[in-house]
């Protein structure tokens, strides 16, 4: 312990004494000045002896608090979140059901940094995850999925060499270690996140110099669902079959082309170079606070509460809604938009993705069916923007346009924003509407490894004995009636569908001024933008129409409607969101005042005009008689 | 009288303002000369026969005696430029005519192959008569017709199979193809010679070149003519920076919307950018080694190997090297002492990090490895045309002997192989902003992009560490001078002399 205190105070002196530098340094490289790393297991000895798997908690306690940061970090809340998102309704905590929780942990924990209720069941908190250089995600992925949550974190380690699998499981690899047995933080590449590393879980982050290819099925998070890919490669230079690719000039996202890091504006909240208070917190009069905290205090307890935005589903009451750096804080509006009327009025009304993201190039969640099943046991997904298979690289991209939708922003009220809907459907029973699992599910569809035949029977409308992809939806009561059934007879009671939409804020994928919407048209023409309607549904499964989801930040003022097709489509209805857009409203009382208003000028003109000409007519007769 | 005095004025005033408020603003495209239109020869030559080159160009000079006299005293004639002054207190001008490179080395011994692409008839040896404008070839540069050659191996005379009456019926304005005879095909084929000039650009697409592609610019809207004499400088054959051609001819010098664009363009040059690969759609050769050649080895790629000439490497749409260029360059001069041990650069730029007119170029460097005299240390020229030539007997020895006889050096009869630079800047093949190089390829994470910043003298990457005024390196007063305030060296190869190198002729 000793011997630890002593590590922590040298380490403590290194960075105090080069403050300065240190700051710089954090924003885009590795950090130089971190000492070297005594890799520990749980038991807080060195793996090389122990040959045990290695504990984060234990390895960077020397130096950080790592209950503190595992206390709080809200991507430990990630698994909640997750299930909010649909990924996988209805599972139990680890207090509820350990055994049902470890079975999803091995499914989904790979999208986990570790630490909380997933540290119960031995997914500790990983913090090489993050902060090494070139972190081994498959491996890791590869024993969560076998159960080995202990192993994870070493797993991590494997693209580097320190640690390797062989027959026996994970060995250390002496070679990578110096002879005091500690690994230079130089060689893990510790520091802060780098962009690959935040896209890992969170979207398709991506520098690389092939051609890009990306397949939305299986991408991450915001590319799943936002069509966002945050890289500086040129649409035109990707892999990627997107329509008029040759014309399409612009980087993926003008940040990462510019070497803006995800961290840069998702930064720790009491990182001194980046600190800032929320914007609840901050006071008015001031611009900027100068005060910020020590080094030394962030560098032993880094607040893992990342800047955020209004993300779509930001609670009213989180503290930390946004506190990130928002674009109007590094840029400045008075002096790029010297083009645009009223700068300011816009500004109010409008954030600056409305404009600065018109459309996306790649595909995006549209529908996620859970009511039914495809052949590998997961739900109907439908997406927009491509035409075709969605894992096939030779079908096309058809770029789509982002829905604009009001939505909260703390004290500067509801500003418009670009969204893309997702609706999704699910199973439900019993009097509060208990999610049905996905296990529930498939024993409902499946017996054995095939189809269960009653479904076969109710889904199967060209007889032909499989069930395609159109086939694979629940269109007619009698096929709703179908599942019901089989639900009720696992002993579901009440099983019933309900349909949700949530709106995914649009915040990445950024395109620069010259790439950006500059039509006064587009907005302020008769075929408003915010009036362009945007398919939620290509069939309603039960019949049931979705809501807006509980929690979200965004008002939908406009309507829905279906086609003659069947496709449930949104359309925004300016009127109802209280927005008057000079050229796109239209205010039949405004229309009546002014018509009546210049009949009322022309006539009190008209009067005026004859008055004085039959006056000077008289006066010129006074004259002449 | 006195309103109508100020009325009149006030009126001039306002016509003036309106005017100049609504003047057009500058366009690149007023840079662009603007050339006559050419007369048509086509009824010209009714009844005349041509025997030879000469008999056409005395036809030319019957109306153009002036242009020929012009032409004789210009480069693409005498293919010699810079003056420069040697160690030994005498002047020397030099040029094509008398320098070596790393591709087929040099010209004396081997005219007669060389100077196909010689603006000229005859040129063998040191016999030809610079000042007989007879011998001009008018019809290599004006050939419209596509139809003209000329002999393999034949001094610069015409092919026998031309019909000489049709081309002086068809003469016109320069083209790419007139251009492109030789220059795309420097080094003795297509690509070899230049990374940013080769056959793709006789009818380029956007693709390959912006100017040349979208605009369907000839090399002379860039390449202005005054009296015959050709605006534009290589640095190959060249030291000085003079009569140099550049994008702020046409273009603004902060050309750019965005103004962290435009202070780039105080170290960086608009090429750097604007040129992000070269040989785009032909490879164009990277090395050379001569000491390969002659043997009988059972590979059919002539990009690979040929008996006659060694080995090679080509490659295509390479990234360029970047080095500080302030239009000046340093070369390795025929007869000079240099050290076989080290690489011996033939020339190079000159301008460092503290040289305030210098820019990040972007540059093809070709790398060959090539004979010198082990006695003697110097670079050796061999002959390889000819009954006696290399390319016909494959005895290294015997062409070198001709060859240093041919050009006054002295030969010991042992020789070696000593590796050698050449330095390329690019200018060709330039890219639109949307296919320019981006801010991440230079600045990328962890010092991985195209630019080697401590290299370059940088403490690191200038977004983060600051640039060459930030960090003292150069004042912030600094103004780029005109071309015509910077002064030829008076010895262009003073760098390298002070690497121990002297001339030993």
């Amino acid at each position: 312990m000793a011997c630890r205190n002593l590590q922590r105070a040298i380490a403590m002196a290194m960075v105090l004494s080069v403050s300065i530098l240190f700051v710089v340094g954090l924003a885009h490289a590795a950090n130089r000045l971190h000492p070297n790393i005594e890799l520990l297991d749980i038991d807080g000895n060195n793996v090389l002896e122990s040959g045990a798997p290695v504990s984060p908690m234990q390895t960077c306690d020397g130096c950080h608090d790592t209950e503190f940061i595992a206390g709080h970090s809200d991507h430990i809340q990630a698994l909640d979140r997750a299930q909010h998102a649909r990924l996988a309704p209805g599972q139990p905590s680890y207090d509820a059901d350990p055994a049902a929780y470890v079975k999803w942990l091995k499914a989904y924990g790979s999208m986990h940094v570790g630490g909380g209720d997933a540290a119960k069941a031995g997914l500790d908190l990983n913090c090489f995850l993050c902060h090494t250089g070139n972190p081994a995600v498959d491996q890791r992925k590869s024993e969560i999925a076998a159960g080995n949550f202990r192993w994870a974190a070493t797993a991590t380690l494997a693209n580097l060499g320190v640690a390797r699998r062989s027959s026996n499981g994970w060995l250390w690899n002496p070679e990578s270690f110096n002879e005091d047995q500690e690994v230079t933080a130089e060689f893990l590449g510790i520091g802060a996140p780098s962009s690959d590393a935040c896209g890992a879980c969170h979207g398709k982050v991506y520098y690389g110099k092939a051609p890009l290819e990306i397949f939305p099925a299986s991408s991450n998070w915001n590319t799943y669902l936002r069509g966002e890919v945050y890289s500086p490669q040129r649409m035109a230079d990707s892999g990627m079959n997107i329509q008029g690719k040759d014309r399409l000039g612009r980087p993926f996202d003008v940040h990462a082309e510019r070497m803006v890091s995800c961290s840069n504006c998702h930064h720790a909240q009491n990182d001194p170079a980046s600190f800032r208070s929320a914007q609840q917190r901050r006071l008015g009069r001031l611009k900027t606070d100068v005060r910020r905290p020590s080094i030394s205090d962030f560098l032993e307890t880094p607040d893992h509460h990342l800047a955020r935005g209004w993300t779509s589903f930001a609670s009213a009451n989180d503290p930390f809604a946004g506190s990130m750096r928002r674009c109007e804080d590094c840029h400045d509006v008075n002096t790029t938009h010297t083009w645009l009327p009223y700068p300011k009025r816009h500004m109010d009304v409008l954030d600056c993705e409305s404009c600065h993201i018109p459309r996306v190039d790649m595909p995006a969640l549209q529908e996620a069916d859970w009511t039914v099943l495809t052949r590998d046991r997961q739900p109907r997904r439908v997406f927009r923007g491509i035409d075709g298979p969605v894992d096939s690289p030779a079908t096309i991209i058809t770029p789509w346009q982002p829905v604009l939708l009001k939505r909260s922003e703390g004290s500067k009220g509801e500003r418009v924003a670009p969204f893309n809907l997702v609706t999704s459907w699910r199973w439900v029973s019993g009097a509060k509407g208990e999610d049905v699992s996905l296990e529930d599910l498939q024993r409902a569809y499946f017996e054995g490894e095939a189809y269960a035949p009653a479904i076969i029977a109710a889904l199967d409308a060209d007889q032909n004995g499989m069930l395609d992809e159109k086939e694979l939806v629940l269109d007619t009561p009698t096929k709703v009636d179908v599942v019901h059934s089989r639900l009720e007879g696992l002993g579901l009671k009440e099983a019933r569908i309900v349909g949700e939409m949530e709106p995914y804020g649009l915040h990445h994928g950024v395109a620069s001024g010259d790439f950006a919407q500059k039509d006064c048209q587009a907005c302020h023409g008769r075929q408003s933008q915010f009036r362009e309607a945007m398919q939620v549904a290509s069939v309603l499964p039960g019949d049931v129409i979705p809501t807006l989801a509980d929690g979200s930040s965004s008002r939908m003022d406009g309507r829905f409607f279906k086609d003659e097709a069947g496709r449930y489509w949104y359309t925004g209805e300016i009127q109802q969101s209280s927005l008057y857009m000079l050229g796109a409203s239209y205010n039949p009382q405004i229309d009546f005042i002014g018509t009546w208003l210049i009949i009322l000028t022309l006539l009190v003109v008209i009067f005026h005009a004859l008055i004085r000409f039959i006056g000077r007519q008289r006066s010129n007769r006074e004259v002449r008689s | 009288m006195r309103s109508l005095h100020i009325a009149l004025s006030l009126t001039a005033a306002m016509i003036l303002i309106l005017l100049t408020g609504c003047s057009k603003e500058q366009s690149p495209w007023d840079g662009v000369p603007k050339i006559p239109a050419h007369v048509d020869h086509s009824t010209f030559f009714e009844g005349m026969t041509f025997t030879d080159g000469p008999s056409v160009t005395k036809a030319c000079m019957k109306c153009h005696a002036k242009e020929a006299s012009d032409f004789i005293k210009t480069t693409h004639w005498t293919w010699k430029g810079d003056t420069i002054h040697l160690p030994n207190g005498k002047e020397e001008k030099i040029g094509k005519a008398n320098v070596i490179n790393n591709f087929c080395i040099g010209i004396k011994s081997n005219e007669k192959h060389c100077t196909t692409c010689h603006a000229g008839y005859g040129w063998r040896d040191d016999s030809f008569d610079f000042n007989d404008a007879s011998k001009i070839d008018c019809l290599i540069c004006h050939d419209n017709t596509g139809s003209y050659q000329k002999a393999h191996d034949g001094a610069g005379e015409v092919d026998p199979s031309v019909d000489l009456v049709a081309v002086a019926k068809g003469v016109g304005e320069p083209t790419r193809q007139n251009c492109g005879f030789c220059h795309f095909r420097g080094g003795g084929g297509d690509a070899v010679k230049h990374g940013d000039l080769d056959g793709s650009m006789y009818f380029p697409t956007e693709r390959i070149d912006v100017h040349m592609g979208r605009y369907d610019f000839k090399c002379i809207y860039c390449h202005r003519t005054k009296n015959h004499d050709i605006q534009g400088r290589a640095m190959s054959v060249n030291v000085a920076n003079t009569d140099r051609i550049g994008c702020t001819d046409c273009h603004d010098a902060k050309p750019h919307k965005l103004q962290r664009l435009n202070e780039h363009t105080a170290a960086v040059a608009c090429e750097t950018c604007h040129i992000p690969y070269m040989a785009i759609d032909e490879a164009t050769k990277m090395s050379w080694d001569w000491s390969q050649a002659g043997q009988d080895l059972p590979i059919k790629d002539h990009h690979v190997y040929a008996k006659t000439k060694g080995r090679f490497v080509f490659k295509k749409d390479v990234v360029p090297e970047y080095y500080w260029y302030n239009g000046l360059s340093g070369r390795y001069l025929m007869g000079e002492k240099m050290d076989p041990s080290q690489e011996l650069q033939l020339n190079w730029p000159l301008g460092s990090y503290h040289d305030a007119k210098a820019k990040i170029w972007p540059f093809k460097v070709h790398r060959g490895k090539q004979p010198y005299d082990k006695k003697y240390d110097i670079v050796l020229v061999p002959n390889t045309v000819g009954e006696e030539g290399y390319w016909t007997k494959f005895d290294w020895d015997t062409a070198l002997r001709i060859g240093s006889e041919h050009n006054d050096l002295p030969y010991s009869g042992e020789y070696g192989w000593v590796a050698t630079e050449m330095y390329w800047p690019l200018a060709h093949m330039v890219q639109s902003k949307d296919k320019a190089v981006q801010c991440n390829e230079c600045h990328a994470p962890d010092g991985h992009g195209r630019l080697n910043w401590k290299a370059l003298g940088y403490r690191g990457d200038p977004a983060f560490e600051g640039g060459r005024v930030e960090n003292g390196a150069i004042s912030m007063d600094f103004k780029e001078p005109a071309d015509a305030d910077v002064i030829p060296p008076s010895n262009p190869s003073e760098a390298g002399k002070s690497n121990g190198q002297e001339e030993v002729r």
